[in-house]
């Protein structure tokens, strides 16, 4: 779709061309970066980011908080999308879990972090990277609350496992 | 060893730091790419199928029965003479048939609604949806009986009683395992559509909502293991939208054995609606298919439908997730010269007749 039919999209619609543009501005790089987090994927972060935005231009103007909205909406994309594809991504990410030589802790660390089942991946970066309380987790990955706790700790384990081994 | 958070912070600002995102210089805002199309080759026709799921998409795509009647069928999807008389395509009909590697199972029954029925305002819908941690989605919506009988024209596998409420449901395969029931509960109409859950499972859910519905504490029941998603009014663009519905309609299998369906509507809705069309569906996406807004949505049964915006009405094809773009391609290909012969001959066998409408605005959850 052009960008010119988004416009159009976006008048026919009433939100105001400034102030989508500079929610886009404001929020891309951290939703980028919390949509890269989840997926572990440059391409498929932007898109989801990209997408999220597309998805809310129809009903911007009843968004009361466009900032928890679209970080709701890409956090729950981000997730769907790796879910969907687990199986791929964990065979892939087992074989870049694998211990490096010479790799720095931090480095492959980040590689558990991404071989961790999609669940517990994101339950971590939202936790860590984004400071969620347990409630902010559980609404944000649709699962009960007194879920968090265990797959939050299922994911440590696992990621204390990884660098032990 | 026991992680310290500042080691997974570290880990990952590191993994962003290698990631070297470019995110200072915001790009436009635009659409992905279209999807991937291919096409298949043909395969033998195997049985013709009863039109069960003909009538399920209807119901289905006329706004899964949310608070309104959209497609009215004989009781029991007509008699046998009707089923087994034969039937011309229409234009649309004809079209799919042309489609590569799809194999013809059904059409649409002849018209099912007497074409005097009047176009009525239903009663605004009340909608909640709930999803379970595992991607399951039960949707209910219910609104007051208008006492016109269109619960019960949507008599697709009959009417039972259950607790007192007489229920008519419908199993549709086609749209991911997808069921849908209607039921009038005293003086209200509920509807149930439930997803990734066996019929047995969607009948064990849906009837402690029709025992609330009798108690006057709707409102108040969550199955157990789902949480809400979303509570409100009916946003389907089908309630935003007046219809006076023609439809065509064709089943068809493919590779794999795969069942397609298509479905044109004359409804004509705005892109930026598709999106509040699939709040059922696990995920959904804006695309474009050779130049039409689109939405895909799937869920996890690896089914897939995609809502095409044209000017001139809607289609709604599903199929397997990885070939529904290559059946999309192949509509929108097709229909360009069929679908103005359609428009004079809406009447003619192969068309669903039905009305639908309400007016209902609300902003969904992400």
């Amino acid at each position: 779709m052009a960008s010119d039919q988004i416009i159009a999209r976006e008048r026919a619609v009433g939100p105001d061309d400034d102030d989508v543009a500079a929610t886009y501005e404001r929020l891309r790089p951290g939703l980028t970066r919390v949509a890269y987090l989840l997926t572990f994927d440059a391409h498929d972060a932007h898109d989801v980011v990209q997408e999220c935005f597309l998805a809310a231009l129809p009903r911007w103007n009843a968004i009361d908080d466009h900032d928890a909205y679209l970080r709701r909406a890409v956090t729950n994309r981000a997730y769907t999308a790796i879910r969907d594809r687990s199986r791929r991504l964990d065979k892939d990410r087992r074989h870049h879990a694998e211990r490096r030589s010479g790799a720095g802790e931090a480095e492959y660390l980040a590689d558990a972090i991404a071989a961790l089942p999609p669940k517990e991946r994101a339950v971590v970066v939202l936790r860590y990277h984004l400071d969620c309380s347990t409630a902010e987790i559980a609404a944000a990955l649709e699962m009960r609350p007194g879920s968090v706790g265990p797959t939050l700790t299922r994911a440590l384990r696992r990621l204390e496992e990884a660098i032990t081994s | 060893m026991t992680l310290h958070p500042e080691q997974i912070r570290a880990a990952l600002d590191h993994a962003l730091d290698a990631a070297d995102l470019d995110v200072t210089a915001p790009p436009h805002l635009e659409a992905p790419p279209p999807a991937r199309v291919h096409l298949h080759g043909s395969r033998p026709m195997p049985a013709r199928r009863r039109s069960l799921a003909v009538a399920a998409t209807v119901l289905v795509a006329a706004g899964l029965g949310l608070g309104i009647a959209a497609v009215a069928s004989q009781p029991h999807g007509g008699s046998p003479a009707d089923r087994a008389a034969p039937r011309s395509p229409g234009p649309v009909v004809a079209a799919a048939l042309d489609t590569p590697g799809l194999v013809l199972l059904d059409t649409a029954d002849p018209p099912v609604t007497p074409a005097d029925a009047p176009t009525r305002i239903a009663p605004k819908a009340h909608l909640r949806v709930f999803r379970s941690s595992d991607g399951r989605t039960v949707a209910v919506a219910d609104r007051a009986a208008d006492g016109d009988g269109s619960l019960d024209r949507v008599a697709l596998e009959g009417q039972r009683s259950v607790e007192g409420a007489e229920v008519t449901s419908a199993y549709n395969g086609d749209l991911g395992s997808l069921d849908v029931s209607g039921w009038r509960a005293g003086d209200r109409q509920v509807r149930v559509a439930t997803r990734g859950l066996s019929s047995q499972e969607h009948d064990a859910v849906v009837r402690p909502f029709v025992a609330a519905s009798l108690a006057d504490s709707l409102a108040e029941h969550i199955p157990e293991g789902f949480t809400e998603q979303y509570d409100g009014p009916d946003e389907n663009p089908f309630s935003l939208v007046r219809l006076g519905t023609e439809a065509d309609y064709v089943a068809g299998q493919g590779d794999d054995d795969e069942r397609v369906s298509i479905l044109r509507l004359d409804a004509v809705i705005d892109a930026e609606q598709l999106d509040r069309y699939a709040w059922y569906w696990t995920s959904n996406r804006p695309t474009v298919i050779d130049g039409v807004p689109a939405l895909m949505a799937a869920d996890p049964s690896g089914r897939a439908s995609l809502y095409l915006a044209r000017p001139d009405g809607m289609v709604i094809i599903s199929a397997a997730a990885a070939d529904v773009a290559d059946y999309a391609r192949s509509v929108v290909l097709l229909d360009a010269a069929g679908w103005a012969a359609h428009q004079a001959t809406a009447k003619a066998p192969g068309s669903i007749h039905g009305t639908a409408d309400a007016t209902t605005q609300a902003t969904p959850p992400p």
